[in-house]
Formats: structure tokens, C-alpha cells, sequence
């Protein structure tokens, strides 16, 4: 049990929040965005993944800040 | 260029990470015997290295080129989101400012209270906490550089960068102690955020067929950006009290 905590610690984080969000941002690009933007996903794809990142980054930043 | 930046990340995240577990090796050699600290480091040392062995080959071989870039790129992401969260607490005082020095003490700590077995017989307290010490921080380092150094152009410039880095940290191995203290250990491991999320950016847009403008150059406007938005959060909760 000690091993599993360890290993889920070492490579998922401290939190859920981060892999969590992580997942939600890359599947929601793959699998929704990509199709309902269409040809603007190739030049414009790259910035919304940043901006899901980065929201992703401030929620588990702010959450760990208010513990 | 990206070959510059992914040695520099991988080497950076390799020091950091090996300072750590040089610190542990460090207390238990200072604290008990040199011996028994090397036989518990060798011995993470060579798991670290099957595990290295298995996984860089499995990763390319058995994976098709985009599917492994969005692997190779949530991997980074969730390494290099995590430093830079507690990078950004600790930048901004929510948080203990990460320090090896602090592992060498805790390391010293922990074997306070086993007593040190007379010469000639093995020390396994010494050797399992100089052991678990390495392994730990060695396998971050080993996931950290397989997933650098599996990026379709070649592992070369991750393998450059981790090896100079070896090279660095071993040779201060011998005076450590003391700059330990100075080491500015929290702004390193924010650095490192910023780099491994930036590349983990990078390679899942690359991986869901994404070309960004600028092309290599986008590695770093998208760190520029990581950093900003981490500093401006991390002045923000600095200026604001802290939650009763």
C-alpha cells in the first residue's frame, strides 16, 4: 500500500486536481475541439491547449494555496 | 535550439533531482559508515538502471509516433505542472522553500534512533535509507529522461544534458555541505517546471497533428507565458493574507 502511494505520488502529483485536469484538457482538444474547429485546430490548436493548461494550473495552485 | 533546451531540462531536472539524493547519501555516510551508504545507493542505482533499460525501448518501440508524443507530452505535463505548483507556493511563502540541506538533516533524523551495529557487520538501517533515497529520486529521473529523450529527433540531447549534469553534481559531491545551503533550490525546481510543461505543451499539440507558428521557436513563447502567469499568481497570493 506504502509502495502504491509512493508510485501514484511520484508520477501523478501531490493532487487529483492536476491529472485529473491534465486529462480533461487533452481529451477535450483530441476529441471535441479538434473536430469543431476544423481548420483553424493546425494553427490555433496549440493556444487553446496552453489556455486549458494554464487554467488548470491556477485552480490546483489557488486549491493548494487555500489548504 | 530544441536540441539546447531539451539538454538543459534534462539536465537541470537531473541535478536537482541527483542533489537530492546525494544529500541522503551524504547523512547516512557522515552519520554512520561510507560503506554501508554506497552499497544502499548502488544498489537503487542499478534498479534505476533496469527500469531505464525497460522503459526508453518500450516507449518506441511499441508506440506509433503521434500517440507517443501525447504520451511522451502528458508525461512531462504532469512532471513539470507539479514542480511548478509547488513553485509557485513557494515563491509566493505558502509553502517550505524546497532545500537538500533539509533532506540531509531529516536523513540524519531518521537514523538517529537505530543503533550502529559494530564493524564488520552490515549497517541495514544506513543501507535502506541511503537506498530509498536514491531509488526515489531516481526513478523521477529516469521517467523525466526517458520521456525527453524519446522524442522522434533522438535521445541525444537529453542524454547530453543528464550527463553533464551527473558530471557536475558528482564532482561537488566532494564539497557539498557547505554550498548546499546556497543552492537557490526553490528557483531551480520553478525553472524546471516551466521547461517540462512547456515541452509537455508542445509535444501533445505536436501529437494531435497542431503546428504552431513559429515552429521550434513556440517552446519559448509558451514557457514565456507558463512563467509569467506562474510569477503573476505567485506575487497575487504573496500580497494576500493567508487563510485562517
Amino acid at each position: 500500500m506504502t509502495t502504491l502511494r509512493t508510485l501514484k505520488k511520484l508520477v501523478l502529483g501531490e493532487t487529483w486536481l492536476l491529472p485529473l485536469g491534465v486529462a480533461v484538457v487533452v481529451l477535450t482538444c483530441a476529441f471535441a475541439a479538434e473536430p469543431l474547429l476544423g481548420d483553424a485546430w493546425e494553427s490555433g490548436g496549440g493556444f487553446l491547449l496552453l489556455g486549458g493548461v494554464i487554467v488548470v494550473l491556477l485552480a490546483s495552485v489557488a486549491r493548494s494555496a487555500r489548504r | 535550439m530544441t536540441f539546447v533546451l531539451v539538454a538543459l531540462g534534462a539536465g537541470i531536472a537531473v541535478s536537482v533531482e541527483l542533489l537530492e539524493a546525494m544529500a541522503i547519501v551524504l547523512a547516512v555516510g557522515v552519520s554512520r559508515r561510507w560503506s554501508d551508504a554506497l552499497v544502499g545507493a548502488a544498489a537503487a542505482v542499478v534498479v534505476c538502471a533496469v527500469l531505464a533499460v525497460v522503459v526508453g525501448p518500450v516507449l518506441l518501440e511499441s508506440v506509433p509516433l503521434d500517440a507517443l508524443r501525447v504520451t511522451i507530452g502528458v508525461l512531462l505535463l504532469l512532471f513539470g505542472l507539479e514542480w511548478l505548483r509547488k513553485g509557485t507556493l513557494r515563491l509566493a511563502g505558502r509553502r517550505a522553500r524546497s532545500s537538500a540541506l533539509a533532506e540531509f538533516v531529516e536523513a540524519q533524523e531518521a537514523l538517529e534512533e537505530a543503533p550502529l551495529p559494530p564493524a564488520g557487520q552490515a549497517d541495514w538501517a544506513g543501507r535502506l535509507v541511503a537506498f530509498k533515497g536514491v531509488l526515489l529520486e531516481g526513478i523521477e529521473v529516469v521517467l523525466i529522461v526517458s520521456a525527453l529523450a524519446a522524442r522522434p529527433s533522438g535521445p541525444a540531447p537529453a542524454l547530453i544534458g543528464s550527463a553533464i549534469a551527473v558530471v557536475v553534481v558528482l564532482s561537488a559531491g566532494a564539497w557539498l555541505r557547505e554550498p548546499l545551503t546556497r543552492i537557490p533550490e526553490t528557483e531551480l525546481k520553478w525553472g524546471v517546471g516551466v521547461l517540462l510543461s512547456a515541452f509537455g505543451i508542445f509535444f501533445v499539440a505536436e501529437g494531435l497533428g497542431i503546428a504552431w507558428p513559429g515552429g521550434d521557436l513556440a517552446l519559448l513563447y509558451v514557457a514565456a507565458v507558463l512563467a509569467a502567469v506562474s510569477q503573476g499568481q505567485s506575487h497575487h497570493l504573496a500580497r494576500t493574507a493567508v487563510p485562517a
